[in-house]
Formats: structure tokens, sequence, C-alpha cells
């Protein structure tokens, strides 16, 4: 079902809007991942942790589902669809796979959390998953660079689905215009009578 | 001969490429897949070799304190 055009762009806005504040709050969360870990401050390093939770349960995690929401209602419902060019089922994968180990990795963000509630100073047994969470939200940020680059370049590429997909359009195509073809021959031929009728 | 007209300017406005055969796989996707096939590979055995940063399964362990078994 293709949108009309108020539909399409308010879609593509809430899309960029979204996806752009992903990759704005895994940014921020990359800055209190790096300063919980290297901060002398025990102060500092229990605010960035608990700052860290909050960020992502309340804005990663969302902007995450709807980025992916918003980007699969956007396709489908342009000519672009879902599964008809590369960029777009190599995005939609990407966003998928991200979506899904970010959700993984609640569980480190939660227990980082939890320390930094119950505990003045965070113990040298944490480091793992301090480094775990520097490296996670650097790699997201790469991954959501490739994602912003693949829809501002949209490389060639047409996927056997889509070029079937294209046939059958153009299959219709050529028949609707063979249809119109024929009636506009029939009125021109009537046209035609008529002139030779009036000449007569 | 306005028919003829009309179907040239039509024809021009919407007709594709044909092609008779599916489009080949583009270069760009072969190399993305075989990156991914690597990644996926490293983190698995990085993860089986108990290199991996996160210990998924015990933390809940370690955050209250207790010992691993």
């Amino acid at each position: 079902m293709i949108m009309t055009p108020g539909l399409r762009k308010f879609a593509l806005t809430a899309h960029v809007i979204t996806s752009v504040g992903w990759f704005g709050a895994v940014a921020a969360f990359l800055a209190l991942s790096i300063a919980g870990m290297i901060s002398q401050d025990a102060q500092l390093v229990r605010a960035a942790y608990l700052v860290m939770g909050l960020t992502t349960w309340f804005i990663i995690v969302p902007l995450a589902l709807a980025s992916l929401l918003t980007g699969i209602v956007s396709s489908l419902g342009t000519k672009w669809g879902l599964f008809r060019y590369y960029w777009i089922v190599a995005k939609l994968v990407i966003t998928l796979l991200a979506t899904l180990i970010l959700l993984v990795h609640t569980q480190p963000v939660d227990l980082l959390v939890s320390a930094a509630e119950k505990m003045t100073v965070l113990g040298a047994n944490l480091y793992g998953e301090q480094l775990q969470m520097v490296i996670a939200s650097g790699g997201a940020l790469v991954v959501l660079g490739v994602i912003t680059a693949l829809s501002y370049y949209k490389p060639r590429g047409m996927t056997r689905y889509g070029w079937r997909k294209q046939q059958e359009q153009n299959k219709g195509m050529a028949a609707k215009d063979a249809a119109t073809d024929k009636a506009q021959g029939v009125v021109h031929e009537r046209e035609d009578n008529n002139v030779h009728e009036a000449a007569r | 001969m306005r028919n003829v007209f009309l179907r040239r300017t039509r024809d021009v406005g919407t007709s594709m490429p044909a092609r008779r055969s599916p489009p080949s796989t583009p270069r760009w996707v072969k190399v993305s897949v075989i990156i991914f096939i690597v990644l996926v590979l490293l983190f698995l055995i990085l993860h089986l070799t108990g290199h991996g940063f996160g210990d998924h399964m015990h933390m809940a362990i370690r955050a209250h304190g207790g010992q691993q078994l």
C-alpha cells in the first residue's frame, strides 16, 4: 500500500528523528561509560551508571524500537518496499541485530546500576562489565553510522524479489497502455466517422 | 498520425529498461556478507573460549555479593 505524500513525509520525519535520537543517545551513553570506567571520583562514577540506567530504559530502548517500526512503515508505504533493494534489506538486518544486542546488553547495565545504588565505590570485579559498556556503545555508534550512510548513499542493487515485482509492474503498465490505446483508437474512429458524416 | 505521436510520448515516459534475467548481486553486498560472517564467527569464538567481556550467566550472583559455584 503506497502512502499519500503527506503521510510519507510524516513517517520519514518520524524515522529520521528516532534514528538520529538513537545515535545521539548512544553517543551520550559512550561518554558516560568512559567516565564511569576511568574517573577517580566515586560520586561521578556512581552518577554516571545511574544516568546510564535511565538513558538505556527511557531513551535508547524506546528510540531503537521506534526507529525499527518507523523504518518498516516508511519502506512498506513507499515504492522502495522492504525487500526490493539490498540497501534496505541491509538496514533492516543491521537494525534488528542492533536492537537485539541492545536488549541483551541491558543486563550488564542493570548490574552496574544495581552496584552503583548499593555501593559507594564500585569493585574491581565489575571492570569487565565497565569495559563491555565502552566497547558495546562504541561499536553501536559505528553500526548506527553505517545505517545512516546506507540511507543517504542508497547503494545500487535490486534483489531478485524486487526484480520480479518490477517485471510484474511493467507487464501491468504495458497491459494498461494497450487498453488505453485501444480505447483512444475507438474514440478517434468515431470522431473520423462524425467528420465524414458532417462533410456529406 | 495523432495516435502514433501519443503512443511514442507515452512510451518514452513510462518504459523501463527491460531485463530478461534477474540482476546479479552487487559487489558491496558480497563484501558486506563476508565481513558480517567473519564478525559473527569472531564473536562466537571469543565467547566460546571465555574471552568475551561479560559473563551474563553469573552477573546476578556477583551483583549481590554471592559466590559462583
